[in-house]
């Protein structure tokens, strides 16, 4: 096996899991061309290795070379499991897209003090704040090696933020205004039918942020961390247009019908975001 | 001496199980415990798992350690 420093366990499972992958389709494309085919269904392997900590604290194995003695037996066993048992065992894709914790200011050493309570990004970060473990209680976690206040700088720098609202397809250049700044007038061309909403860490939470209109809620199509794209309701192109990401303080816009002439032609008295 | 990766021993397994033509026997499932002689080579940045089946029964000092490997497989239908 590999020599000085060993592998991580969970490279050395990547790359068991990758031959497997191969033998299936393997196997698979076999099953093409004669009547009778098998499938792996079970793999197990016990495995003679040297197990090492090293200086991070990751887990590291060696295999041992031959004449070595005293060797540990890690067994490995492996077993088809269904698509619905591997999405529930599997990190939504929002959540692996979400800021990591390095991207979010943390040092090495709270990176691991983190990672040993279960969190690698911002997003558990955030999903464990709001289990009712609190800011304080995580930083109890870590032994105080990640204090309070780092902890809450790290949530504010992974938290969902909207940048600007424009309508789709995007309208001929309209004054500065138009790409609002929240509280500012955000007007809109006549027929306008749906609008995209430009941000980040949007889906950090695992679902797409609230939108309505006026206080109706407004359908969304498209959804990633960086955009949303929703649908304005027939006969209704004016009103409170708030965005809720989730954080208990709603961004709200003034949304407009353009004139023309840079005026609102449907006007709208603001209701205040709860 | 070579080591092949896992897939192709693997696939070599499943290949030896099928009965002789004009038999009339079929082989529906199997599960085979086989020594394998195991290395994990890093290669363009990932690790290999190649797996290969001993080229001796004799044990000895200088030979890659044994690492037993459990396998079943069934019919795919």
């Amino acid at each position: 096996m590999t020599g000085e420093g060993g592998f991580l366990v969970e490279d050395f499972l990547d790359a068991v899991s990758a031959q497997l992958d191969r033998t299936q389709d393997a196997l698979a494309a076999k099953a093409k061309v004669r009547p009778l085919m098998f499938a792996l269904r079970t793999f197990a392997v016990d495995l003679q290795v040297f197990v090492t900590m090293d200086a991070d604290g990751n887990v590291r194995l060696r295999s041992a070379a031959p004449g070595e003695s005293g060797a540990s037996t890690l067994k490995v066993d492996f077993t088809t499991i269904t698509r619905p048992m591997v999405e529930e065992n599997t990190v939504s894709l929002a959540m692996a897209q979400a800021p990591s914790l390095r991207d979010a200011g943390l040092d090495s050493q709270q990176q691991r003090a983190l990672e040993r309570v279960g969190v690698h990004n911002v997003a558990q970060l955030q999903a464990l704040r709001a289990s009712g473990a609190g800011v304080d209680g995580i930083a109890r976690l870590t032994e105080g090696l990640v204090p309070a206040d780092r902890l809450r700088a790290a949530l504010r720098a992974g938290r969902p933020e909207i940048f600007h609202v424009a309508p789709v397809p995007p309208a001929p250049p309209l004054p500065a205004p138009a790409a609002a700044a929240p509280e500012a007038p955000l007007l809109v061309p006549p027929g306008t039918q749906r609008l995209q909403l430009v941000g980040r860490n949007l889906l950090a939470a695992g679902t797409a942020p609230t939108v309505t209109l006026a206080g109706q809620p407004l359908e969304t199509s498209a959804a990633d961390d960086d955009g949303l794209i929703v649908h304005l309701p027939p006969g209704r192109r004016a009103g409170a247009l708030e965005i809720d990401l989730g954080d208990g303080d709603p961004v709200v816009y003034h949304l407009g019908i353009d004139d023309g002439n840079g005026r609102v032609a449907e006007s709208w008295t603001p209701e205040a975001a709860s | 001496m070579s080591t092949s990766p896992l897939a192709e021993t693997l696939v070599a397994l499943v290949d030896a199980l099928s009965a002789p033509p004009g038999t009339g026997i079929v082989v529906e499932r199997a599960a085979l415990d086989v020594p394998l002689e195991g290395r994990v080579d890093r290669i363009g940045g990932r690790l290999v798992f190649s797996a290969s089946l001993p080229h001796t029964r004799w044990q000895s000092g200088f030979l890659p350690p044994v690492h037993v490997a459990h396998l079943e497989v069934g019919d795919d239908r």
